[in-house]
């Protein structure tokens, strides 16, 4: 499965994971993944028992429910903004 | 030389109890050794500016008779535990200026105790490594061996309980940056049973797995954090209800050995007759101890490596440079995002992050994602099978002594095989306690780890006790 991992590949993940790096560190990354996922792939014998029921039916979370205050952080958060407008936050055009 | 840093905290509070210190002399006395040691390890990002306030709330609690066993204790935080109005980083550039807007649970039960909180700790970058060399704020170095590694994530915690620094330090533990740092550095660190100490607070990286935990002398100071912290939390969504704590069952004396698992070839002989002699010493006072397999354990670490970067790149994408922290601008909106967090984010989180992306991805989730969650529900139930016959797992806490600072940085999956023996506790979510058992080559020290079934936190403490004595 390693073997599937090219520049190409690289690159898409770059840019679904939002993160922009030096042609260079590209090299680095390609070389660092086929190593890291020739170590994982030793599950790839290993059979699936799970059923998709067993499989999709885990889920450890309480009911959602609010445990703040509405507004409590309100303004704390607004200050670590880096650039805001009338209580909202600014971001770049995107349309 | 700090008067007190052979004090267990039962000491320090009996001193401080009877007025034979005052907390402000008591903190000043570790204060002083933090300050002076810093300079050659770097275990603290920052000493904080209101110790003198924190000192003044704990001797008022004295002398209103509300102390606690905490109350005047000077203690430290990984950098990745909120503490309202403090800067919080998680070693990352990316967090560069970001100040908490609130308390993490822990902390808010920390205050409330009257433990005086004297700084942060330095760490890998948001709890990635295992060798406290990934901070944007620069290498820790071991107190034992200024040379070599502290080990990590929590290796700010870990330096600064072995420099004397602190009494009482607290780190967080995903795949054994709690217990292995432990190991390196001569003292005690416990991770709890999954989610019983609230995660709230913590800068997560891979939810499933996180756990915070205390690094102290001795295990009984481990235990006193322990019954302060371990509670349900609403506001944790995975926190254990109270009623669902299981109760432990009844002692067998009976301590399993998963002989093949700690027979390869990676770990270092000095480690391994430290083990053995300690399972003597075991034996001696009573411990019977059996050989055990536990089916599929071999596979944690490979499923670790596929959960936790999943959990992590999904995790690390709120830091996207719009809302707080770093900015780096660009032309357009991904542009903002892409120069932030290539910036911002260091090699190994970033290489964290792609290999998460590329797991979660479209044609290779059956293949990694689903078969490691597969594995993980069956290295949990191996466990279950093997807790009908023992009462803990004993192992070596990491297969070798602290290595040389570089020596692996250039090698992640070495640097990975660093957690092979902790990373089961994460993957099936059980307590796990990583006692000193003295030292080799070089003097430098070596971990036993213990690890019972879920909700069984208390025996293991009891069996650190017991190992604790056979070094006496």
């Amino acid at each position: 499965m390693a073997s599937d991992i090219n520049t190409k590949t690289i690159d898409t993940l770059l840019t679904l994971a939002r993160l922009s790096i030096s042609p260079e560190e590209k090299e680095h990354l390609l070389t660092d993944l086929e190593k890291i996922l020739k170590y994982v792939e030793q599950i790839e014998g290993v059979k699936n028992e799970l059923t998709t029921a067993q499989f999709e039916g885990i889920n450890y979370l309480r009911e959602d429910v609010i445990t703040n205050e509405s507004g409590e952080y309100r303004e704390k958060l607004l200050a670590e903004m880096p650039e805001t407008k009338d209580g909202y936050l600014v971001v770049k055009q995107i349309l | 030389m700090n008067p007190y840093s052979n004090y267990t905290i039962e000491k320090l509070h009996e001193e401080l109890k009877e007025k034979k210190i005052t907390v402000s002399a008591l903190v000043e006395a570790y204060v002083v050794v933090a300050k002076e040691k810093n300079k050659e390890t770097n275990a603290f990002l920052e000493f904080f500016n209101d110790i003198a306030e924190q000192v003044k709330n704990a001797e008022q609690k004295f002398s209103e008779g509300t102390e606690t066993l905490l109350t005047g204790i000077p203690i430290a935080l990984k950098d990745n535990i909120l503490i309202e109005g403090k800067k919080v980083s998680a070693g990352s550039k990316i967090l560069e200026g970001y100040t908490a807007v609130y308390d993490a649970t822990v902390t808010k039960l920390l205050k409330e105790a009257g433990a005086v909180i004297i700084g942060r700790t330095n760490m890998d970058e948001f709890a990635m490594g295992s060798s406290t060399e990934n901070s944007a704020y620069g290498v820790v170095k071991n107190p034992k061996d200024v040379s070599r590694v502290p080990g990590g994530s929590s290796g700010g915690s870990a330096a600064a309980i072995a420099m004397g620094a602190v009494p009482l330090a607290f780190g967080s533990d995903t795949g054994g940056s709690i217990r292995q740092p432990a190991a390196f550095c001569g003292i005690v660190g416990f991770k709890p049973t999954f989610d019983t100490i609230s995660r709230y607070g913590l800068i997560a990286m891979a939810s499933s797995l996180d756990q915070i935990g205390p690094f102290s002398r001795t295990v009984r100071d481990a235990e006193i954090a322990w019954e302060l912290l371990s509670h349900n939390d609403p506001k944790d969504s995975t926190s254990v209800a109270e009623e669902k704590r299981g109760k432990p069952q009844d002692k067998k004396m009976r301590l399993g050995v998963p002989r093949a698992f700690i027979s390869g070839e990676g770990i270092e002989s000095e480690v391994r007759n430290a083990f053995e002699a300690t399972v003597e010493r075991l034996k001696e006072k009573g411990y019977e101890i059996i050989d055990v397999e536990i089916p599929l354990i071999e596979y944690s670490l490979p499923v670790y490596y596929i959960l936790m970067p999943a959990e992590s790149s999904s995790n690390l994408s709120r830091f996207d440079g719009i809302r707080y922290g770093l900015q780096k601008n660009g032309e357009s909106l991904y542009d903002v995002y892409a120069n932030t967090r290539g910036e911002g984010f260091g090699r190994e989180v970033r290489r964290r992050i792609v290999l998460g992306t590329y797991v979660l991805s479209h044609g290779y989730y059956d293949a990694y994602y689903r078969k490691a969650i597969d594995l993980k529900t069956r290295i949990i139930d191996s466990f279950q099978k093997v807790f009908q016959e023992v009462d803990a797992i004993i192992t070596p806490t990491a297969p070798t002594v602290a290595f040389k600072i570089g020596e692996k940085t250039d090698d992640p999956v070495s640097m990975y095989l660093s957690d092979i023996f902790t990373v089961p506790a994460n993957i099936a979510g059980l307590p796990s306690l990583s006692v000193p058992i003295g030292e080799g080559k070089d003097n430098l020290p070596i971990g036993f780890q213990i690890t019972g079934p879920q909700f069984s936190d208390k025996r293991v403490f009891e069996i650190g006790k017991k190992v604790e004595e056979t070094l006496y």
